[in-house]
């Protein structure tokens, strides 16, 4: 799915924590969504998933207009905060089925998915345990297998790997993420960990005080540096850092 | 539930022999099974009963019928301890119908016969009622020596006397079903265990009591409390002291045979555990024949004979068993609504929980057709979306019929209770608790929905409607068509309580003045309604002040239009007109409320999460630990 955004801009306050931002995200790209505390992530997370409403501005998908009862377009994606939401009285096997039949994914054969995916996240033992019982990370494991096994077209992630996931499960995220992109998926993801983003993602946002500085393909990126792989984002954040000063 | 006695027994035993086989079928069965000291009070309690009475008719200087005649007296002491036990009767029996039912070696056996769910469940609910009739006779003696201290036979007093024996019968079968069908958690062996704890102290009050005038006053009010009291207060008021409104109570007799006809549908519609199947090809008395059946001592040898083979391997029995027995084991804490937190808790094996997943029960919609009767009815009226959304907000199960029928119960409590206190307080507080109970119903129908708003590990809180494809729009269409599925169950209750406020006041049944009085309640209740969807946006912590200021503005014009429209609804008398434009306008004040939200939601800036601060964090982390517990 096309996402696009025209000059988007949020406000909390005074502060305006998205700045008229413009982007294009074709299909089937993984887009990592970088910046420093305060820059704006997670409210450009929030928007396009319209849990938070800009204040001017649009969003467009597949070139219709985004609106928050266009139940259509929101069906085809879905969104994981950092801290994921959910009943804490419902088990694990109870908020996927209920994710899976709002999203019509219910279809026979699913079941399967659902087992590879639990069992990839190594929460296979836990579908009978509420969730309010979990750890935040196991909690992020439900919602990403909700999420993965529901697979709508775009998969927006709230700092999945700060979410208190262990290395194995954030290995099993980086896997089906992959496979995701591959089968046209578009998953936007928020992170600081730059190293990470640099090896796992198509292309890279870099936002700062709500504005966007970059936004290009990671290969662009490497060929206009001179410094080795791994240090490309940190590079760039330095003369960010030099530019802003 | 099999015909022949020595087949049952030996097939009792095989039951138990490839139970024991299997260790983790064996673990499954000991937890579900009642503890020893179940047993042990069981057996205390049995031989305690007739031990009490033996007492009362014996040791004590008067037989506890002949007390009641002899003296002139009322004696509640005596009622309570029989109505102590004529409802520790009914709770024992329905504990032991669930028992049967849910996890016992009868249902390890039927589930190997040719017999269906509905067949087995009519053989146990025949041998409760003679069981319930044998038992009852402890009970029933009581008033056999009501009876014999008349002295004189077959008058009317006599029949009278029989006739409230039979109802006393009636009443102990008709709360077993309830409490089996309604509160199958009331009857777990725990709850037995208090049950005969409150039974010793009943005894022990009842026996100090005797002589304790100040007490006679409370246990008479025990006695109108609970129903197996009934009979006894209707026999010492109604039959030996002449007075004619104690036989009001027969209306909480229909009202409780009215419930059990429900019950034992409930039962039926509810009872259906076909994939029971312990030890799956093995136990193979899927062969037999209905024929084999009716003939079972003919063909008794052939039948044991197949059981007593011995599997080739134990191992290779178990796993395929376990696939068809978890859908028992869910399906019978979904129905009993027992997911304690131990049990919520607990881990299952990775083949466990492929075997669950398989089974697509996390899938399935909710049986509608298969749920109470207000379930059923609602069936009716939703399309398949609003049926998903209602499941979405009540997280799978509405569970209304259950919550009515408490009501229900509640409610007939409070009338007893109102009644004992008219008789002090006059005829007005029946006006007052009428208007209040009808106050009370807006409280039942807000109802239980906790899938409406979503939290965190934070303590933060979002909006259903903001993290999932479901809009507010929708939620306004549902909560229409749900105010008036629910005015129209409710209604016999509002109509019941207008009624009654309306006697309370002038003395007289008026069914016009009453009827219209209950339409116009059941509208305030549609109109309310209105309101729900809103209360499930949580306040968002990112609006200016000046949209608060708007809100809170609005929300004042608007409240006051509604008592305004409110009072103008009453107060318009006959005119028909400013009647129909005040119910317009309380409609009206709620979708100008929705259609404000859905504004603010689509054209606002406005953010579905709403960040707490940290004292309403810790409170709301502190709710979290409790609702587990607080929602089943």
């Amino acid at each position: 799915m096309l996402i696009q955004t025209e000059q988007l801009t949020k406000q909390y306050g005074r502060k305006r924590a998205l700045d008229e931002i413009t982007l294009t995200i074709d299909p089937g790209q993984i887009v990592a969504v970088l910046g420093p505390n305060g820059a704006g992530k997670t409210t450009l997370l929030r928007c396009l998933s319209g849990m938070s409403q800009a204040n001017s501005g649009r969003i467009l998908f597949d070139n219709e207009v985004f609106a928050r009862d266009r139940l259509d377009l929101r069906t085809r994606y879905h969104f994981v905060p950092d801290f994921p939401f959910a009943v804490p009285e419902w088990t694990i096997l109870q908020h996927i089925g209920m994710v899976l039949r709002t999203y019509g994914a219910d279809e026979p054969g699913i079941e399967e998915r659902v087992i590879e995916l639990l069992e990839d996240f190594e929460i296979l033992t836990h579908i009978e345990v509420t969730i309010g019982k979990l750890s935040r990370g196991q909690t992020y494991k439900a919602a990403l297998v909700a999420l993965m096994a529901a697979d709508p077209e775009v998969w927006i992630l709230d700092e999945p790997f700060a979410s208190g996931m262990d290395p194995h499960g954030i290995a099993a995220f980086r896997r089906h993420t992959r496979d995701a992109a591959k089968r046209g998926r578009t998953v936007l993801y928020s992170t600081q960990l730059l190293e990470l983003a640099e090896s796992f993602s198509d292309r890279v946002c870099i936002i700062s005080d709500g504005k966007v500085h970059a936004f290009d393909p990671m290969s662009h990126l490497r060929n206009q540096s001179d410094v080795a792989d791994g240090q490309v984002l940190e590079e760039l954040f330095e003369r960010l850092r030099e530019v802003q000063e | 539930m099999i015909r022949s006695k020595v087949f049952e027994k030996q097939a009792r035993e095989l039951a138990l022999v490839r139970l024991k086989a299997s260790p983790r079928l064996w673990r499954i069965f000991q937890k579900q099974k009642p503890a020893w000291w179940y047993w042990l009070l069981i057996g205390i309690a049995l031989i305690l009963s007739p031990l009490g009475i033996f007492i009362i008719f014996v040791a004590l200087p008067f037989s506890a019928g002949m007390g009641v005649i002899d003296r002139g007296q009322w004696q509640p002491g005596t009622g309570c301890l029989v109505a102590g036990i004529a409802l520790a009767t009914a709770t024992g029996h329905a504990a032991w119908l669930i028992q049967e039912l849910l996890c016992s070696r009868s249902l390890a056996i039927v589930s190997h016969l040719p017999l269906s769910d509905e067949q087995f469940l009519r053989q146990r609910m025949r041998r409760l009622a003679w069981a319930l009739t044998i038992f009852s006779i402890v009970v029933l003696s009581f008033f056999v020596g009501v009876i014999t201290g008349l002295g004189q036979f077959w008058t009317t007093r006599t029949l009278a006397v029989l006739g409230l024996a039979g109802l006393e019968w009636l009443i102990i079968s008709a709360l077993t079903f309830i409490i089996a069908a309604y509160f199958p958690r009331v009857a777990s062996p725990n709850t037995i265990a208090k049950f005969a704890g409150w039974g010793g102290l009943t005894f022990a009050a009842g026996l100090l009591a005797r002589n304790v005038i100040n007490l006679e006053k409370v246990m008479t009010l025990i006695l109108l409390i609970v129903p197996t009291g009934w009979p006894l207060v209707m026999l010492q008021f109604g039959v030996l002291n002449q007075e004619r409104h104690v036989w009001w109570l027969l209306i909480g007799v229909i009202a409780l045979i009215g419930l059990t006809w429900a019950s034992i549908i409930r039962l039926r519609n509810k009872y259906s555990v076909a994939e029971v199947s312990f030890t799956e090809g093995t136990f193979a008395i899927a062969v037999l024949k209905q024929e084999f059946l009716e003939e079972a001592e003919a063909a008794e040898e052939l039948f044991t004979q197949d059981l007593l083979e011995e599997p080739e391997d134990d191992d290779a029995v178990d796993e395929p068993a376990l696939g068809a027995e978890i859908p028992l084991i869910r399906r019978i804490v979904n129905w009993l609504t027992l997911a304690n937190e131990e049990r919520e808790a607990a881990e299952v094996s990775a083949d466990e929980a492929r075997e669950v997943i398989r089974s697509r029960d996390f899938l399935q919609r909710n049986e509608w057709e298969r749920a109470g009767w207000i379930e059923r009815a609602s069936n009716r009226v939703f399309d398949e979306r609003e049926h998903f959304l209602v499941e979405l907000l009540t997280g799978g199960k509405p569970r209304w019929s259950y919550r009515l029928s408490v009501i229900c119960v509640q409610v007939l409590a409070g009338l007893l209770i109102l009644y004992v206190l008219s008789l002090t307080f006059g005829r007005g507080l029946f006006a007052i608790c009428g208007h209040l109970a009808l106050a009370a119903i807006t409280g039942i129908m807000r109802g239980a929905w906790p899938g409406a708003v979503w939290r965190n590990k934070t303590g933060n809180v979002c909006s259903m409607t903001g993290l999932l494809p479901v809009s507010v729009k929708e939620l306004g269409r549902l909560s229409m068509v749900l105010g008036v599925a629910r005015v129209t169950v409710l209604m016999p209750m509002i109509l019941g309580m207008a009624l009654l406020a309306i006697w309370g006041i002038t003395g007289k049944w008026n069914l016009s003045n009453g009827g219209m009085y209950a339409l116009k309640t059941g509208l305030i209740l549609i109109a309310m309604h209105q309101w729900w969807p809103v209360a499930f946006l949580p306040t968002s912590s990112t609006r200016a002040w000046w949209h608060i200021i708007i809100d809170i503005a609005g929300i004042v014009i608007l409240a006051l239009s509604w008592l305004g429209c409110l009072v103008g609804l009453f107060v318009a008398g006959d005119s028909e007109l400013w009647s129909l434009a005040a119910a317009a306008g309380l409609l009206g004040c709620g979708w100008i409320l929705q259609a404000w939200a859905q504004y603010q939601i689509l054209k606002m800036p406005f953010d579905f999460v709403t960040i707490l601060r940290t004292d309403q964090q810790a409170r709301a982390q502190q709710i979290q630990k409790i609702l587990p517990d607080r929602t089943w």
